[in-house]
């Protein structure tokens, strides 16, 4: 058994994500919700995945760790910060070295990011003034059908057709939203148009990186199916679903990075 | 030797910055008791003696770069305490004109240009807020929060009553509808007589100039109309060729900053063109400026010495600076050690004025308002605004374009949009920055500094290696032990 240990930390918004790996595997992986504190969801996340690592009992012990996600420069135990775009870049292209495009839909930001053919940054955008599209805004439309984030899919899943939401704004969506609620129209058709509405916001920032395959969706909202199907019909394109959770692909790429690092 | 070193540092600023409010108080204490009546009603003069803020530049800089900086900066600050001491002492001879109307013509008349765009981007770039209240002015008279800030400033500035009075306004429909419209607003405000002045769309033809010049001689009527003022055609020729020598005088400038590194940087070559050739063009200070830059970028040259240290990237910037972070380059010097080369509202391949006769003047002012910065980017085919951007990124050697996309303009959105599309082809790394104009509170100087890090970090320096890879990663996803 290996005595390295490499880390990799993405401290969110909303979440914090921990990835543990020796030489030769990924021995562990931990989500925690966000505290107030990016050094706390730091500790908790590593804390989390270090649990199921039985040699490891000490952040010290950690032989490299990356920092990653917005609050990365607050995590004083980390050996270094790199920035979320590359480290998503850098994950997705681990588990699928065909990955050209990534659509990132984070707690409070989304970003398309493009490769090139060797996985580094080529390009990438950002929607980091507006709540549009982000996870934020699928908890606050969950929040008007009064459902969790899982349910509210399900329930746009079960769309015969789609009711358009017009608002970009989260804050006119939701008033829209509640309006056409009133109007006593099909709650899952208003689901699905606003989850046809993030896509859309989806495409057109992969549209100002360039589109090419192969096409792949990451951070927690990538766990949300409807979006994802949603997103393929709008792209006329095929999303490639990654085979480990999409959420903590930006702390397996810091995890990779640590390792590269840390040899 | 730190402490040593700050001690001499501080010292250095002290005297600078002494030695400089000094002239500054002897050219605005000619208006002597008036001076006090002048503060009370342009409060923003107090904003204006801020000035010293802007010297905290100098702690960034080493050298003759340091020099050069400061050489900037104090030319800077005494044109422009004349530019508004000309303004408060000249009511009667007073003329508003857009930012986009070079005051060739104006001078040449005997009367006194001023510009409330100019005015607006010096005291912000002086003092970040100076201008939020004045936005907010505008804003609240029911203006469209979404025009572009500058003319919001404009607009905000004249019905906050700061403004003097002139006698007459010169418009133009440059560069974009906002502007247009804010001249609408100063106008009923100030009840004042106003000409605009027409832009053809499409300029680079012999037809665009004949008819752009006889727009220059309906203002030239205009004027006489309604103000004292009287073209005197001799003092046209003295003022263009003294411009034409400034141009010149610059050209050599830019040539050394074609070197690699470039002993030459940032304010030398953005700061001083702005304030030079759009406030006093045709003045022998601004010729003097650009002569004692290059005496500075040449001691460089000779030393063997870049403006900066280990000079790893050349800047291209693209639109108007970040007015309410005039230290964005130095920092991004001493943080990213990529330094500007050249940016847009300096360059331009405009001609020499032809002076033999008052038709071959007016035609060369014509030119040169037509292919303004700007004016040429957004009007006509989007190739001026392309072309202009790769010419300099070949001859300028330049490693990367940082856009500041002025969240106001709309006119550049989409060519921005299609610019990224053009940079990909050719492989060149842009940059696009999001932020206001003139209102730090849509992007503050943190936000920028964040875009610019995110960007140095994943595109130019964070790109990983290839070698990263070489491990099958299908034998690490599983979480056994």
């Amino acid at each position: 058994m290996s005595k390295n240990f490499y880390a990799g930390c993405d401290v969110g918004s909303t979440t914090g994500k921990a990835v543990i790996m020796n030489d030769k595997k990924i021995l562990a992986m931990a989500i925690v919700e966000s505290e107030i504190d990016p050094e706390l969801t730091a500790r908790n996340a590593l804390l989390k995945a270090m649990a199921q690592v039985r040699e490891l009992n000490r952040l010290e012990d950690m032989t490299y760790l990356v920092g990653t996600g917005y609050g990365r420069t607050e995590v004083p135990f980390a050996h270094k910060n790199v920035s979320e775009i590359s480290c998503h870049a850098l994950g997705a292209y681990f588990i699928d070295k065909k990955i050209r495009t990534i659509v990132d839909i984070g707690g409070q930001d989304i970003k398309g990011i493009s490769l090139h053919d060797n996985g580094t940054v080529k390009e990438f955008v950002m929607n980091d003034k507006c709540a549009a599209g982000t996870g934020k805004f699928f908890e606050a439309m969950g929040r008007t059908f009064k459902v969790d984030l899982t349910e509210f899919s399900k329930l746009a899943g079960k769309a015969k057709k789609s009711i358009s939401v017009t608002s970009q704004c989260s804050v006119f969506a939701e008033s829209e939203v509640i309006s056409l609620i009133a109007k006593k129209n099909p709650p899952e058709n208003i689901a699905l148009g606003i989850h046809e509405s993030v896509a859309k916001r989806c495409y057109t920032l992969l549209k100002r990186v360039g589109l090419n395959q192969r096409i792949t969706i990451t951070g927690g909202c990538a766990k949300n199916k409807t979006l994802v199907k949603t997103l393929k019909q709008i792209l006329k394109m095929d999303i490639a679903e990654l085979s480990v959770d999409p959420q903590i692909i930006g702390a397996l790429g810091a995890a990779v990075f640590a390792k590269q690092n840390g040899k | 030797m730190d402490i040593r070193k700050n001690i001499r540092n501080k010292t250095s600023y002290i005297f600078t910055v002494t030695k400089i409010y000094l002239s500054v108080a002897l050219i605005l204490l000619k208006r002597g008791p008036f001076l006090l009546i002048d503060l009370w009603r342009y409060p923003w003069l107090f904003n204006f003696l801020k000035l010293y803020k802007l010297y905290k530049i100098m702690n960034f800089r080493k050298g003759h770069f340091k020099d050069g900086s400061v050489c900037t900066l104090n030319g800077i600050a005494i044109l422009i305490t004349n530019y508004i001491y000309d303004m408060l002492k000249n009511p009667d001879k007073l003329v508003l004109a857009e930012d986009i109307i070079p005051p060739e013509i104006i001078r040449a008349m005997g009367l006194t240009p001023f510009s409330p765009e100019i005015l607006a981007i010096v005291l912000t770039i002086i003092t970040p807020d100076a201008m939020e209240k004045y936005i907010d002015i505008c804003e609240n008279s029911g203006i469209p929060g979404d025009l572009c800030s500058l003319p919001k400033c404009a607009m905000g500035m004249a019905l906050g009553n700061v403004l003097p009075k002139p006698k007459a306004i010169v418009a133009s429909n440059l560069p974009c509808d906002a502007g247009m419209m804010s001249y609408v607003t100063i106008e009923k405000h100030m009840d004042v007589p106003i000409i605009r002045l027409d832009v053809p769309y499409n300029f680079r033809s012999d037809r665009a100039i004949t008819y752009f010049s006889e727009e220059l001689a309906r203002m030239i009527h205009f004027l006489e109309e309604h103000t004292d003022g009287k073209m005197d055609w001799q003092e046209l020729k003295n003022i263009l060729k003294e411009r034409n020598k400034t141009q010149e005088t610059e050209l050599e400038l830019w040539d050394l900053a074609k070197t690699k590194p470039t002993p030459v940087a940032s304010e030398m070559i953005y700061l001083s063109h702005l304030v030079t050739f759009n406030i006093f063009p045709g003045d022998k200070r601004s010729t003097e400026i650009f002569r004692k830059l290059i005496e500075f970028g040449k001691k460089n040259l000779e030393e063997g010495k870049g403006a900066i240290e280990n000079e790893t990237y050349r800047i291209l910037l693209w639109n108007p600076p970040f007015a309410h972070f005039p230290m964005a380059f130095s920092w991004a010097e001493t943080k990213h050690q990529a330094v500007l080369i050249m940016d847009s509202m300096t360059f331009n391949t405009i001609d020499y004025v032809d002076t033999a006769t008052n038709e071959s003047m007016i035609k060369g002012l014509a030119d040169i308002i037509m292919q303004g910065p700007m004016s040429r980017h957004v009007r006509g085919p989007s190739e001026n605004y392309f072309n202009d951007i790769f010419y300099i990124h070949n001859h300028f050697k330049i490693d990367m374009i940082w856009v500041a996309d002025n969240i106001g303009c709309k006119m550049s959105a989409g060519l921005n949009e299609i610019l990224r599309e053009k940079c990909r082809e050719r492989n060149i790394p842009v940059l696009v920055i999001s932020y206001d104009l003139m209102d730090q509170r849509f992007t503050s100087s943190e936000d920028i500094k964040t875009c610019i890090d995110n960007f140095m970090e994943t595109i130019m320096t964070g790109n990983l290696e290839t070698g990263l890879f070489d491990t099958d990663a299908k034998h690490m996803i599983s979480t056994e032990r």
